[in-house]
């Protein structure tokens, strides 16, 4: 990245400079660059080149802390940043960790590709008769947080991701984003192999049914990230097919990092397992913090959330369905109420005698305390879904949802 | 210039300034906590179907993204002033939450080659609620209803109703019903239920919907994200389908007036978009016909068209049914089915002056939210059912 460790540290140091005598001072600077090779929606080729500077500093005084953040050009960024946070004291942050609990684990840079490994992947998929490719994109980020006390972590990402609309019934166009692990990678979804053109229909499926569903990756992702959100607030037994971990060590993580968001050793977070869920709270309450960005304030949120597969394939898991319904994409985003209700529309079929028959789309309802408990099975291959966050899932097969 | 971007370089259509200062806090019994400052700055230049953009607005980061040495720059200076608001000040004019609230100053200028024109944009707040649902108003102007959305228990009736919506849950609808429909990119890739139905009626009653930058509303400018003057546009006029919402791209090739370009930074393209959706019936009366529906609505989260289905589906989240005009228990949460079919959606009747309302607030398209004002009157519709 161009000028990547020079910036990143000429926007530490500006920032330390105007607040490091004011109060315990952290500064956090994240330069980003992308490449974008899209179609537009007149299929003609739109290219995109994004280079983002920002810095984020929190400044403690006794009980006050202050958050700041500023793009542009590294060192007035830095700058403005430190101002920022200085103008903004006030009650009711999280405290910056004491130093004794500072630390930083090894993540090697990634093997970096280059915008031309971008275009060829973009012709391929082109070639494979992706239609309704939207387009790819190459991101890398280099990422810095230094304390006044003299800590200071680096670490280098990249992502190479793909984003397309396919028609599943008439009418109705779903939005799909993968993360490609290299740039060979098999980009084709798994449910695909399940809804040939002859079946394809558009109804709803009448009265409210409570049903065993099987839930593609694409509508399991969001429900996922909807669940790991909820989980202090949920009391249920935890389903033994659950093996939910949010990874952020190299290798497995494909978003692995040094330290967490505010500068503790990065780690692995096993989320939910097959214990009781008082062990469970003991274990993980929540992912540690996170920068989900350099304009926000840590929070605890996931970087990459994997569920393990129990290995059966799609077309077993059907057969053990036997009758119930498969959600392939979702059609709305997921809306979850505060007693933990969630609802979406997604494109489903409903199943008999484990084959899939009628196609429409359907309103998919439930509590998360259900998906919690009900879980039968995690079949199929794990697929990366890019959502806010990173979601490796299969597929799975939950007892229990309502499907309308 | 890299590569990637262009391997000959066409001319810059245009470049893009711009400087977002936003003030964020949580407000809970009155009491301002967790206050976050934000300063953003960036540019971007678009040239023919490339689009480069760069977290600075120096002289030498313009240079290079326009691929001149810096001298070859007419010398300039764009420093505009932002000053950061006392949060308590802000917290003065609203409910004691919890809320989630940002006040968001902002400037932006567009160079072109035949001039530089910067794009007005207010003050605005915008506020979360305990819900997540989204609010937004001007700064200085009377703050919106920002309460949760009240579920109720009562399952609503399940046959085809009337259904009598507030002017807050009217606002939604027609903002996905007619907004994002008539915008040119959603037409013109055949995801409309208009498509191939402007100049004829769609509705039976004399319904307008307006698209107004220049009203004072939350999706305000003078000038859109391509310089081009705010024009207001009649979407649907006497219940007939007028004008679409393009851009200077639709507009090069099409019999369509740009002026609706809009982006969340310069690091999004503009693409047409709502701003502020003012919709009326013409010679409607005031006071709604309760007596004529069966189920009140007065909030809607958000909509989705299934042309599938030819309907669209309503989410709705607070409603009451209705006795004889009067209103009684509050019913659960629930879909609504509105059918769009040939003869267009079955709006009977409508009020005659519009209402600021402070949702749907923003607006997500594209993974760009974006502001958007809206004023309206109630609706009644007929024939509707719950999905």
């Amino acid at each position: 990245m161009r000028g990547g460790a020079e910036n990143l540290q000429s926007a530490t140091r500006a920032a330390l400079r105007v607040a490091s005598r004011k109060g315990q001072v952290e500064v956090f600077v994240r330069q980003a660059q992308a490449w974008q090779l899209m179609r537009d929606r007149r299929g003609g080729e739109v290219r995109r080149e994004t280079r983002e500077l920002g810095v984020a500093c929190r400044v403690q005084r006794g009980e006050l802390l202050g958050f700041g953040a500023a793009s542009g050009e590294a060192a007035s960024a830095g700058e403005v940043a430190a101002r920022l946070a200085l103008c903004s004291l006030g009650p009711g942050h999280t405290p910056l960790p004491e130093p004794g609990v500072l630390g930083a684990v090894p993540t090697p840079p990634p093997q970096l590709l280059t915008p031309e490994t971008l275009e060829a992947l973009f012709h391929r998929l082109d070639r494979e008769g992706w239609g309704g490719l939207l387009g790819v994109s190459l991101h890398r980020t280099q990422t810095l947080l230094a304390r006044g006390e003299g800590f200071e972590a680096c670490w280098q990402n990249q992502l190479l991701l793909a984003e397309w609309e396919e028609e599943l019934v008439p009418g109705v166009v779903g939005r799909f984003s993968r993360v490609l692990p290299h740039p060979a990678a098999n980009l084709a979804p798994s449910w695909r192999q399940l809804l040939p053109g002859q079946h394809r229909g558009g109804g709803f499926f009448g009265k409210r049914h409570l049903a065993r569903v099987l839930l593609a990756p694409d509508v399991a992702a969001p429900l996922l990230v909807s669940l790991v959100r909820s989980l202090p607030h949920l009391a249920a037994p935890v389903s033994p097919a659950w093996e939910l971990a949010d990874l952020r060590l190299a290798p497995f993580s494909l978003l692995p990092m040094a330290c967490d968001g505010e500068g503790r050793p990065a780690q692995d977070t096993p989320l939910l397992v097959h214990l009781a869920l008082a062990r469970r709270r003991e274990l993980a309450p929540l992912p540690p913090p996170v920068r989900l960005t350099w304009e926000r304030p840590p929070q605890p949120a996931p970087v990459h959330l994997w569920q393990k597969s129990s290995g059966e394939t799609v077309e077993q898991a059907l057969a053990l369905l036997d009758r119930g319904f498969v959600a392939l994409a979702p059609a709305s985003e997921v809306s979850v109420d505060h007693h933990g209700r969630l609802q979406l529309l997604a494109v489903m079929g409903e199943v008999r005698d484990g084959r899939p028959r009628e196609w429409g789309v359907g309103v998919l309802g439930g509590t998360l305390r259900r998906l919690l408990s009900g879980l039968s099975a995690t079949p199929g291959p794990e697929e990366h879904v890019a959502l806010g966050c990173i979601v490796t899932t299969p597929w799975l097969l939950a007892k229990h949802l309502e499907v309308s | 210039m890299p590569k990637f971007v262009a391997k000959a370089r066409p001319p810059v259509q245009d470049l893009f300034l711009f400087r977002e200062l936003r003030l964020e806090f949580l407000l809970e019994r009155g009491r301002v906590s967790r206050p976050v400052s934000r300063l953003r700055e960036a540019a971007a230049a678009r040239q023919d179907a490339a689009l480069r953009s760069v977290d600075a607005t120096t002289p030498e980061a313009i240079a290079a993204l326009l691929g001149v040495p810096p001298r070859k720059l007419p010398s300039f200076r764009w420093e505009p002033e932002l000053a950061l608001p006392d949060p308590h000040a802000v917290a003065a004019q609203l409910p004691p939450g919890p809320l989630r609230v940002a006040l968001v100053k902002s400037h932006a200028v567009v160079v072109r080659a035949d001039g530089v024109f910067a794009t007005t944009r207010p003050e605005r707040v915008e506020v979360a609620n305990a819900a997540g649902e989204t609010f937004t108003w001007l700064w200085g102007s009377e703050e919106g209803a920002v309460k949760p959305a009240q579920g109720g228990r009562k399952p609503p009736p399940p046959g085809p109703f009337a259904a009598l919506l507030a002017p807050q849950a009217a606002a939604v609808l027609l903002h996905e019903l007619f907004g994002h429909p008539l915008e040119a990119d959603t037409f013109f890739a055949g995801r409309s239920p208009w498509a191939g139905r402007l100049g004829t009626r769609v509705v039976p009653v004399p319904l307008f919907v307006k698209d107004d930058p220049a009203a004072p509303l939350p999706g305000h400018f003078l000038r859109d994200d391509e310089g081009e003057p705010a024009r207001p546009k009649v979407l649907v006029a006497s219940g007939v389908l007028e004008e679409l919402l393009a851009d200077r791209s639709f507009s090069a090739h099409l019999p369509v007036t740009p002026g609706n370009a809009r982006r969340l930074s310069p690091h999004h393209p503009p693409a047409p978009r709502i701003s502020n959706l003012l919709a009326w019936v013409e010679g409607g009366p005031i006071n709604p016909p309760t007596e004529e529906a069966q189920v009140e609505i007065l909030r809607v989260r958000s909509g989705v068209f299934l042309p599938s289905r030819g309907s669209m589906l309503l989410s709705v989240s607070e409603s009451y049914r209705l006795h004889r005009g009067l209103r009684g228990e509050r019913l659960v949460p629930f879909l609504l089915e509105l059918p769009v079919g040939p003869g267009g959606p079955a709006i009977v009747a409508g009020g005659g002056l519009p209402v600021p309302v402070a949702e749907p607030g923003l607006c997500i398209k594209d993974g760009q939210p974006l502001p958007v004002g809206a004023a309206a009157s109630w609706l009644l519709l007929s024939g509707v059912e719950v999905a």
